[in-house]
Formats: structure tokens, sequence, C-alpha cells
């Protein structure tokens, strides 16, 4: 059986630099993944998670082992992607989503029904949720990551998390739901 | 907390199917009297499941050498920040691993070192000598900042 994340953290912690390698390629792909959907620029992504692994490499003794590491993880990307949009919106930075792949079409029938248009829509309503509502979304939809692990990250309560996530998904449905709205009344 | 609060917390987690079998029973007899919650949950889940497409991200090519770089810059920033063991650095080492490390620093030493002799050779007028000590101080600094980076490795 693999070992868990905190058995490998505290093997690291000791001075097992195997462990932090195990660590790095297990969570490459997601920290890279998280980083690249809060700011869609790919080589920004990747420094993202470069830092974020360098800084728990850093100082192995920041993790005491109360929280999960992913928990530990993200909190340190979370807070580098927050610093970096901070600093793109005060630069007027706007974001370039030809860094997104085009989507996998083939793999869910859900997937298939989303036009172009309904993509984008999504996508501005997304860039209009502050950067601590994105990231919670983010790490619940395609993280895995439960209620208590995102509140954990974000600093938040439950309750604070579950009522922000709701209301970042409502978002995004309302402006699919006027954009329907709006074919239907220009079809009439 | 507000009426609308309290059942927000309750549909997040009926979307994700979470909620125990009181609180899942309470929810769909709230949903079939409020048509609020209905619409608001709809939406909701209309929002969840077009997110999915819209931010797809394929697998990120192995590179091979991102632990190396992960490496790099954690010594890069035991530079900057200070020793793990909590040492701080000076104002020179920090400017030093902004440069990238003794190795990258050398050329921008090597020229601001020539930059005043140059200056003083071509024009030895006293406009030049005050920004002449200032590059001939910053690049001694880099200097400074170079040879002691024994301090922060093993």
């Amino acid at each position: 059986m693999p070992a868990t994340d905190e058995e490998l953290m505290h093997r690291f912690q000791k001075g097992d630099r195997t462990a932090f390698a195990d660590l790095v390629e297990r969570y490459r792909q997601p920290a890279v993944h998280f980083s690249l959907r809060m700011l869609h620029d790919r080589d920004q992504a990747e420094d993202m998670a470069q830092e974020a692994f360098a800084r728990i490499l850093l100082r192995s003794g920041g993790w005491t082992g109360r929280a999960r590491f992913t928990t530990y993880l993200f909190t340190i990307l979370k807070n580098l992607c927050i610093d970096e949009l901070r600093w793109r919106s005060r630069w007027g930075h706007s974001p370039d989503y030809q860094s997104l792949e085009a989507p996998d079409t083939g793999s869910s029938p859900e997937a298939q029904v989303v036009t172009a248009e309904e993509r984008r829509l999504v996508r501005t309503a997304l860039e209009q949720l502050s950067p601590d509502h994105k990231a919670a979304l983010l790490l619940r939809e395609f993280h895995g990551l439960s209620y208590e692990e995102v509140a954990g990250v974000m600093g938040w309560t439950d309750s604070k998390t579950k009522i922000t996530i709701y209301r970042a998904r409502l978002a995004l449905g309302r402006v699919l739901q006027a954009k329907e709205g709006g074919a239907a009344d220009a079809a009439r | 907390m507000r009426h609308d609060e309290n059942w927000e917390l309750l549909l997040a987690e009926y979307i994700d199917g979470t909620l125990s079998p009181a609180d899942l029973r309470q929810v769909e007899a709230h949903l079939t009297a409020c048509p609020i919650c209905r619409e608001g949950l709809a939406a909701a889940r209309s929002g969840q499941a077009t997110l999915a497409s819209a931010l797809p991200v394929g697998a990120i090519p192995e590179t091979g050498d991102f632990l190396e770089a992960v490496e790099r810059r954690a010594d890069r920033a035991a530079l900057s920040t200070g020793s793990p063991e909590g040492q701080a650095p000076s104002w020179s080492q920090r400017l030093l691993a902004r440069l990238g490390g003794p190795e990258q620093a050398a050329p921008a030493f090597w020229f601001l070192l020539c930059l005043p002799v140059l200056a003083l050779a071509q024009a030895p007028g006293r406009l030049l000598i005050g920004p002449a000590v200032i590059a001939l101080c910053i690049g001694l600094a880099i200097e400074y900042a170079s040879t002691s980076e024994a301090v922060y490795h093993d």
C-alpha cells in the first residue's frame, strides 16, 4: 500500500528527500491545474506550483500535522495565485483563455451539450467572482476537497464556505439562464 | 441566520449528495413548497455542470526537471529570506538572490565595477563623480553578498 501524504511529510520532516520527491510527483499535476484555472497562463501556473513546493521544501516545519497535506499545499498555492490576480487587477491585465486547451467533448454527455458560447459566458461570470470565491469554487469542483478542507484552505467557517460555493454556482447558473431567456425573447 | 442562508447551507450539500437522510427529507419537502429555492437550485446545478467544461485543462506534460526547478527556487529563496535556521539575510544578500544568485550576478557585478572607471576615464568632470561612487558601492555590495553565500548552504 502506498504511503499516505501525511506519512511522506513526516518522513520528509525527518530528512528524507525522496519522500518530498514523491509528494511533488503526486501533486505536481493538481497544483499546476489549480494555478492554470486560476491564472489562465501555463508558464505562470508552472511557476506558481514550483514556488509552492519550494516553500514547503524550505519550511518543512511549517506543516504541523494538524491539517492534511493537501490543505497545506493548496493554502500556499491559493495565496500565491490570489496575490498574482490582485497584482494583475492593479495593472489591468485581462485573462487569456487561449492557454486552456480545447475541451475533450468525448469525455461526458454534459460536455457535449455545452456550447462554446455557454463556456464563454461561464468564464466571464467566473472572472467576476472575487479571487478567493473563485479559489474556493475550484477547490471544491475540480480538486475534490471537502467543504471542511476548503474552509481550512480559505480560513473560513464551514458555513461560510458552503454558502459561498453555493452562491458561486448560482451566479454561474444565472448567467446561463439569462442567456437562455434572451434567446427565447429573440425567438418570439 | 436568514431564511435564504439557512437553505443555501443545505442546498450546497444537496447538490453534492452529502446530506443526511433527515436533512434530505427536510430539503425535499421545502423544495416542493418554495419556488425561490427550487429555481435557485436549478440555476446552481446548471452553473456547476457548465463549469466543468468551461475550464478544461489537459494533462500537463512531464518536463522532467520540475523537481530540480523546485530545489533551485528553494535555494534562491533561502538566500532571499534567510537560512532555514532563521538567520535573516542582509539587504545585499536579498539583492543577490533577486539577481538570481552569485553566478547570475557576476556579469552585473563586473559591469557596475567597470562603470565608474569608464566614467572617470571619459569625463573626469565633477558631475560624474557622484554616480560613479554610487555604482562602485553597489558593485562592492554585490561582491560582498556573493562571498558570503556559504553562510546559507550546508
